[in-house]
């Protein structure tokens, strides 16, 4: 188990070293200097400056309104996890059941359906989708807010900066209705972002499921007269786990595509829109920090979810 | 039938998340049949801005943006116009006298008049002269201290042409300053109402200084107005609380938010679904549907405003006047009105809107006429027409609710005479910096009026002096003009000064270093709930007195 | 003595293709699909001369809701948009533009990526492991932040997104081809012809693509919705063709301001690159349906 950790954390330590390398190609193409000074005049020497720089956390301030970038990253970061966390419990609340009920109708019309449904899903193109959702659950029926992270009315002071934390542990009378009316804020951008996971996950759980209810041990475990919600859900869906988990690695870097498109679109004050509003105002600092920042999350998310799937998986656990 | 749907919702909220966070909620959560009693959306007016203040000093801007988040909320000046009326009246001054000669401003400040306590200070005294010394000696004096707090420059203090008509400030006692002019100039106090001229604490200042946070003077403002600035988070809202010991009385509204809401649609949807409560320069097309959402309603104003097309007079084609010429013969205005605006605005054939005196009826109506547009081109050497780089700026104005249509069209019709026109979309911030360096070939601008005196176009727009400030975008500097401009401050008559601006938009008729297009006719969606609210005259939006009706629980 | 006499002989033995395409058009979804693709194709291409009005051509009328409404006018089916646009016209330019552009970056990327991926397999250890590790990381990384950072260094255009969704779409291309051809590699009838001594060329030519073809096939299927949902994703976002160009995701980004009061102008074009996306991925869906029943 170590020596897999030690090996991931050497691949690790490439991937952003060559990361590394191209954000310092980036920042040399950008029309300003964003980070080194003009001191450095051999290119070895800009890298390394770049490097401790960046390794310092020292990642310039923006070009428009002057405050550090790195602590920009920060400040917005917890709106973004926040949004990631409530749109992937939607999309396996609703996506890996959907995917165990079709496995279970395989090739029925239940099971076409389904699928059918979850390519729809996939081949969204979410900034309409989310235009359209907004037209019909906050225009037309005034269900939920159209935009923004918590009401205008609620003041509620940053702590940890998840506002559905920090609502809870504010002193204003309103706590529990400023709770609410986060959670209510939550619900379509969880729900657009969340759509193509969902659609994603249901196919693999059911590829996943197919697979597992045809081995031996499923067929044994029914063999032995257990009951069959019992094979399902404790066998079968235990050994299912795994490939979703390794779907979901791979959806990272989908899902922050999304992220960005649907943080303009409910205007969510989160990573996606904090670079997004960058690179309209040419704010090359900002987007360079943005996009180092965002690709190393990504990169690191990654290598966890790998070293945790070669935990739960014996097979990979003992191949070497 | 809806209420209840939405209770459902609320009930059904609640349901769920008791049922997904059990260990956290089960102790906080009421029953489902507790009712949202206290109606805290009724304390707080939402107004959905349109983008962020560059600053919170008035004197570092010119933006309208800017000065409804700081001049009109945390500031006052020494007068005040009334509001719509281009009468002037006392503010922080509450008297003044002009000496006869018109080169001497006595002012007496009114007393008891109190600071913001904030966080980071605790003001000792109440406004006093040093304060209005400050105040001006913080743009015209390039040694002190307090000059270079920000990356911004005093554009409209240098554009209005301040430094060489103030000659001395000086006080005379505690609550008298004396303003000693270079010339006589009839607008002077009506600059005094304008944002840049607001009153700053020199003890905040001087308590800075020791701090050495210079540079808070800008961003953590304190003054003497009806709000002061609690929070300001960037791209999302800028909070206030009123000011409990405001000189005119503390507001009856107590929590003002500024939700910055860039795009048009956003903030027409805020409003409907009641996330906001007001919203200014709305889409033409959503006018049309207001009449569907009983809960809004609409003021309209005619504008103090011009939007117009810069051409850059200091780079080629458009050094020649014959080009500049052709290109207002090719833009097709009606349609533009039309198409753009809905028909809320009227066609500009000058930079002065009609709503100002010195509007002038009978200047010659531009025609749309391309024919005579390419002989003027062929007649310079541009037969074969030119490429065009047209810069616009992404955000909407007061004075243009859609610069990228704005430019398509006039894309379209400019390739009819020939020329190919590409354009460049920038965020506010950005295209008014490469603006002011003169790096566009063209660029749709305009203007808002802050002053109701037709100098604040024509000193700007197209003076010598604003060229290098900047806010003369066409770099378009004829001294004959420039004595006219001159010439109209100096006189106190306005007939005669009618005559001079007359005289001064012909000429500027025949040269054409910008093709007015359009004055933008004002509207304002607001909530029924909102109370007491006036459109400023000058553009551009104020929240004192303003209330919100109480009792109505129906959201 | 005749052949058929000795041993029965079809007459006909289908071809690799032929057998494929049956098995694929057993799956009536996908052939349905197909249908729709084709549709769209045609449509791009006769483009011209099906569009009833120019997409560029600003008519008097703005906001003229579809024909099906009352307020409608049969002379423009779809509807007119803020600038008087005929909006059918400009859906089935869009349709050209956003096909062409995608099918272009799919055509590049592919070429690029399958011969980086051979020569993954043919060239130095050195050649392999830099090509590799360059395309883990490009695979790491979300695919519009490297489209925003090609295009804030270069500028919005049609030209930087064709450079920023190709970047994206290489490495797929890349490891399925040498995925592809290590099994083939692996397989008796290669060593059979290594052995009888035929070059390099000839034995990827004639013996190793004509076997991973299926796999780049649906691979290129897969990398077509991915280049329409991108390359419309980076014309809403304002960092693709600029307008009057009528992209898709253009469109949508100049109309969706508009989506309370003229609804028709947004529903529109996303229903359009909804349609285009879906058949491809239920053709890829067939595809890949045929693939495994094959193995």
């Amino acid at each position: 188990m170590i020596k897999i950790i030690l090996n991931q954390f050497a691949n690790l330590l490439l991937s952003l070293f060559g990361l590394s390398l191209l954000s310092f190609l980036l920042s040399l193409l950008f029309p300003t200097d964003t980070i080194y000074s003009y001191q450095q005049t051999n290119l070895f020497e800009k890298y390394w400056f770049y490097l401790n720089q960046i390794i310092s956390l020292e990642w310039g301030t923006s070009l428009i309104h002057g405050r550090n970038v790195f602590n920009d990253f920060i400040l917005n970061l917890p709106a973004t996890i926040e949004l990631i966390f409530f749109a992937f419990a939607f999309a396996a609340i609703i996506g890996i059941p959907l995917g165990v009920w079709s496995a279970q109708h395989k090739f029925s019309y239940k099971d076409k359906t389904v699928l059918f449904g979850s390519l729809m899903g996939y081949s969204l193109p979410i900034y309409w989708w989310a235009s359209i959702l907004v037209l019909f659950f906050s225009v037309s029926l005034g269900l939920t807010p159209v935009a923004g992270r918590i009401g205008f009315e609620y003041e509620i002071q940053p702590v940890t900066g998840f506002i559905l934390i920090d609502s809870l542990i504010s002193d204003t009378p309103y706590k529990i209705d400023a709770f609410y009316n986060a959670l209510k804020h939550l619900f379509l951008p969880a729900v657009v972002l969340g759509t193509v996971p969902m659609a994603i996950f249901v196919r693999i759980t059911r590829s996943a499921m197919i697979d597992v209810l045809s081995s031996d041990f499923i067929r044994a475990a029914k063999s032995r007269g257990l009951a069959h919600h019992k094979v399902l859900w404790h066998h079968a869906l235990r050994n299912v786990m795994l490939p979703v988990l390794t779907a979901m690695s791979i959806q990272i870097s989908v899902l922050l595509t999304g992220i960005l498109i649907t943080e303009i679109i409910f205007s969510w004050p989160g990573i996606g829109k904090w670079l997004l509003e960058a690179v309209h105002r040419r704010d090359y600092a900002t987007i360079h920090g943005g996009i180092l920042a965002m690709s190393s999350l990504v990169i690191i998310t990654n290598m966890v979810i790998q070293v945790v799937s070669h935990y739960f998986n014996p097979e990979l656990r003992f191949k070497r | 039938m809806i209420s209840l749907l939405k209770n459902f919702t609320k009930c059904w909220w609640r349901q769920k998340a008791r049922a997904s966070l059990p260990f956290l909620l089960l102790f906080f959560l009421p029953a489902c049949e507790y009712q949202d009693l206290k109606p805290i959306r009724d304390q707080v007016l939402v107004y959905c801005s349109e983008g962020n203040p560059e600053t919170f000093n008035p004197q570092l801007s010119t933006s309208g943006v800017t000065f409804d988040a700081s001049s009109r909320t945390l500031y006052n000046r020494l007068v005040e116009f009334k509001p719509n009326s281009n009468e002037i009246a006392p503010s922080l001054a509450e008297s003044w006298s002009i000496s006869p000669d018109g080169k001497e401003y006595t002012f007496h400040l009114r007393e008891n008049v109190s600071f913001h306590q904030t966080e980071h200070f605790r003001p000792t005294r109440y406004l006093n002269a040093d304060d209005v010394i400050f105040s001006f000696s913080k743009q015209s004096d390039n040694s002190h201290p307090f000059h270079n707090t920000s990356q911004l420059s005093y554009r409209y203090y240098e554009s209005m042409g301040l430094q060489n008509l103030i000659e001395s400030i000086e006080k005379s006692g505690q609550h008298t300053v004396i303003f000693k002019l270079s010339r006589p100039e009839s607008p002077f106090l009506a600059t005094l109402t304008m944002d840049f001229t607001s009153i700053l604490s020199a003890e905040y200042a001087d308590s800075l200084l020791i701090q050495n946070k210079r540079e808070n003077i800008d961003s953590l403002p304190v003054g003497t107005g009806p709000y002061q600035l609690t929070r300001y988070q960037p791209d999302a809202f800028i909070r206030y609380k009123a000011h409990a010991n405001y000189w005119n009385g503390e507001q009856q509204l107590k929590n003002l938010v500024f939700a910055i809401t860039p795009d048009p649609s956003l903030r027409f949807a805020r409003v409907i679904a009641g996330e906001c409560d007001l919203m200014t320069n709305p889409l033409p097309i959503h006018l049309m549907t207001t009449k569907k959402y009983p809960q809004i309603k609409v003021t309209t104003q005619p504008g103090l405003n011009t939007a117009f097309l810069s051409l850059n007079t200091q780079k080629p084609p458009f050094d020649n006047p014959q080009v500049r010429k052709a290109i207002e013969l090719a833009i097709n205005k009606p349609s533009i009105i039309k198409v753009v605006y809905q028909n809320n605005a009227s066609l500009a054939n000058s930079i002065i809107p009609p709503t100002s005196w010195a509007h002038v009826n009978s200047l010659s109506a531009s025609q749309f006429d391309p024919q005579k547009s390419r002989q003027l081109l062929e007649g310079a050497g541009y037969a074969s027409g030119f490429e065009l780089d047209l810069w616009i700026m992404s955000a909407q104005r007061a004075y243009n609710p859609n610069a990228i249509k704005m430019a398509e069209l006039i894309q379209q019709n400019l390739k009819a005479v020939g020329i190919s026109v590409n354009i460049h979309s920038f965020e506010y911030a950005t295209f008014l910096n490469k603006i002011r360096n003169g790096e566009h070939q063209a660029a749709l601008a305009g203007w808002i009026g802050d002053n109701g005196d037709p100098d604040n176009f024509f000193t700007p727009l197209i003076s010598c002096s604003a060229t290098k400030s900047g806010t003369n975008s066409t770099f378009w500097c004829d001294n004959e003009i420039d004595q006219h401009i001159q010439q109209a401050k100096l006189e106190k008559r306005q007939a005669t000064r009618y005559k001079i601006y007359e005289k001064l938009q012909q000429k500027l008729r025949q040269e054409s270093p910008l093709v007015p297009i359009a004055h933008a006719t004002r509207f304002v969606v607001l909530s029924h709930k909102v109370q007491n609210f006036k459109m400023l005259s000058t553009g551009g939006v104020s929240f004192e007195g303003v209330y919100l009706e109480q009792g109505s629980n129906d959201d | 003595m005749k052949h058929s006499e000795i041993y029965y002989q079809a007459d006909y033995i289908p071809g690799m293709f032929e057998n494929w395409w049956k098995r694929f058009i057993q799956n009536k979804l996908s052939f349905v699909a197909l249908m729709g693709l084709g549709l769209f194709l045609l449509i791009a291409i006769l483009a011209p001369l099906i569009a009833p009005h120019d997409p560029l051509v600003q008519y008097d009328e703005v906001f003229l809701p579809p024909f099906w409404d009352t307020d409608g006018n049969a002379r423009f089916l779809l509807g007119t948009d803020a600038l008087g646009r005929d909006v059918l016209s400009r859906l089935i330019y869009g349709i050209r533009l956003t096909l062409e552009l995608s099918v272009t970056v799919v055509v590049i990327a592919s070429t690029i990526g399958v011969l980086l991926g051979v020569a993954t397999t043919s060239a130095h250890k050195w050649v392999e492991t830099l090509i590799l590790r360059l395309m883990d990381l490009f695979l790491a990384l979300p695919s519009l932040l490297v489209a925003i950072a090609i295009v804030s260094v270069l500028g919005s255009g049609v030209t930087n997104v064709i450079y920023a969704v190709t970047i994206i779409l290489i490495p797929h291309f890349v490891l399925i081809t040498r995925s592809a051809i290590r099994i083939e590699m692996e397989k008796d009838y290669v060593t059979a012809m290594i052995l009888d001594g035929s070059n390099k060329f000839r034995l990827f030519y004639s013996t190793i693509l004509p076997n991973i073809v299926s796999a780049l096939i649906i691979q290129l299927a897969v990398a077509l919705s991915t280049a329409v949902l991108e390359i419309t994703a980076l014309g809403f976002l304002g960092l693709g063709a600029s307008p009057p160009s009528p992209e898709l995701g253009t469109i949508l980004s100049e109309s969706h301001i508009y989506i309370i009061s003229a609804p028709w102008t947004v529903t529109l074009p996303g229903l359009a690159i909804f349609f285009i996306v879906f058949s491809i991925n239920l053709v890829s869906d067939g595809l890949m349906d045929t693939r495994s029943k094959e193995q």
